[in-house]
């Protein structure tokens, strides 16, 4: 195996604090939230596993017998859910990658009785495909059709949250109060007003 | 190609600005070197780009030389030391582009519109002549461009997703060209694909008002004309969009083995895309109000 240190990206003259914190950065980045339903699942759970790895062994090497300390050695699964037997086969195709497949059985599925959950895995399909504009309205249509499905709103969710710009991209909603006058405005204003004051003399607040 | 893929420059180190210059005159040159001076013209940001993605991917050093600049003789210009391989191909790309962009103009125009693209592509079939001979593989993935997208456009009810088809699987099979292995693939696949979409979109945004006039193609008139939405509606269901791609962009470009210029790649994949959204999609309409000259990523 590589250094470990060189997997984490830290010297190896780095204190405790700055492995972990550089542990930290590095698995949020690899989480599976990030690749949920993308074709690159499997490379982001190896590369967790290497710094799994790399940070389990320098623990062990900096303090003997210390705990294993891994962040996330719990797995995530996402594909654990049932769903109804019809599909069972199609997302046994799709966990496989063999979306190809698994379209061509969706495809063969009459209109009349294509449900919702027809509709989340054309659209998973699709998403996968990298289709995302098709894949985000199927996945509405399988939340319309089954309102009360977590499965399906996670997804629709999921999706949400990409489009708001969570992962990347840019939010056209300013976070802070434009050009208004805050609570903390007016504090720091007054702060400098009397301290102004004091230079010359006077006093403004009389408590400082 | 647009020119959309750039990084954000106030968020850059003067060394990496210098450095990623130092990429765009390496650039230049080689254009001129290998095409003649007038194919130097056709030099594009997004060429910059793959080549600094093909130079950081390979582990190309960092270094710069300072030589006087090819345009300009009264300047001196920083050229990057090595990389000549990466920059050769990404000079055929770019070249290569700029002929079938001028054949899909001529194509579309009338005889007298498209005249200055054919006088153009007499130059242009040289280039592409001595391009297809050093990479025929990536002619035909370029070349394979108009061919689908002229299928998309005219399938019978075309959704954004089906436009964006070609361009996104052609940025995708030049991408793979740079792996080394399986893993690689899969990884730059996704990461090309997403990033050849996102330039469509953006495309296809930015020339929104003008397609509507000259009642051009566009995905998104299709999509959006009749929804009778507001500027500001529209910019943000697009921005949506284009916030989804970048998603995909930066969760594959995370799990890339960049070797060097990783400070520049790392500020365009993260502030770059979502800056030229903010400048395409909502500064061009709201320059009256003074927010121009504020830097909030």
């Amino acid at each position: 195996m590589s250094d470990p240190y060189s997997v984490l990206g830290v010297s190896p003259n780095a204190t405790d604090e700055e492995i972990s914190k550089a542990y930290k950065q590095l698995a949020k980045k690899y989480h599976p939230d990030n690749y949920a339903d993308s074709p690159l699942a499997d490379v982001a759970t190896e590369k967790m596993q290497e710094i799994n790895q790399a940070y389990d062994q320098i623990k062990k090497s900096r303090r003997e017998g210390g705990g294993s300390g891994s962040y996330n050695s719990s797995g995530y699964s996402y594909h654990s859910y049932g769903g109804s037997a019809q599909y069972h086969d199609i997302r046994m195709l799709i966990k496989n990658g063999r979306i190809a497949d698994a379209d061509q059985i969706l495809s063969g599925i009459p209109t009349s009785s294509r449900d919702a959950e027809w509709f989340f895995l054309k659209g998973t399909i699709l998403y996968r495909k990298g289709w995302t504009e098709q894949a985000y309205n199927h996945f509405q249509q399988a939340c319309n059709m089954d309102p009360g499905n977590s499965e399906y709103r996670a997804a629709l969710n999921q999706m949400n949250a990409r489009r708001n710009g969570q992962y990347g991209g840019y939010n056209p909603t300013p976070q802070y109060s434009a050009g208004g006058c805050s609570g903390c405005d007016v504090c720091t204003a007054l702060c400098c007003a009397d301290t102004c004051c004091e230079c010359m003399g006077g006093d403004l607040i009389r408590c400082c | 190609m647009f020119g959309y893929l750039q990084p954000y420059k106030p968020y850059l180190l003067v060394k990496d600005y210098e450095l990623y210059k130092s990429v765009y005159c390496g650039l230049c040159k080689k254009l001129g070197k290998k095409y003649g001076k007038l194919a130097r013209m056709t030099l594009s940001y997004d060429c910059t780009c793959y080549a600094l993605l093909a130079m950081g991917l390979n582990n190309r050093c960092e270094n710069v030389t300072k030589k006087l600049c090819t345009c300009n003789p009264l300047k001196k210009c920083l050229y990057c030391a090595d990389g000549s391989k990466e920059l050769e191909l990404a000079s055929a790309i770019t070249v290569l582009t700029v002929y079938y962009k001028l054949e899909d103009d001529i194509k579309d125009n009338s005889f007298f519109k498209g005249l200055a693209a054919r006088f153009l592509k007499l130059f242009a079939r040289r280039w592409r002549k001595k391009a297809l001979k050093e990479y025929p593989e990536v002619d035909k993935i370029i070349k394979e461009l108009n061919v689908n997208q002229d299928l998309a456009e005219k399938s019978s009810a075309p959704n954004i997703d089906q436009c964006a088809e070609p361009t996104a699987a052609m940025m995708k099979k030049l991408v793979i060209m740079l792996a080394n292995n399986e893993t690689e693939k899969a990884v730059l696949g996704e990461f090309g694909y997403f990033l050849g979409k996102w330039v469509y979109l953006m495309d296809a945004a930015d020339d929104y008002h003008k397609d509507i006039k000259s009642n051009s193609f566009n995905p998104f008139v299709i999509e959006l004309a009749h929804k009778n939405l507001t500027q500001k509606e529209r910019s943000c269901y697009i921005n949506g969009l284009l916030n989804e791609t970048v998603s995909r962009i930066v969760g594959a470009y995370n799990l890339m083995d960049i070797k060097s210029f990783k400070a520049i790649l790392d500020n365009l994949v993260n502030l770059g895309l979502g800056q030229m959204q903010k400048k395409i999609l909502f500064d061009k309409y709201e320059k009256d109000k003074n927010k121009k000259g504020v830097i909030n990523p």
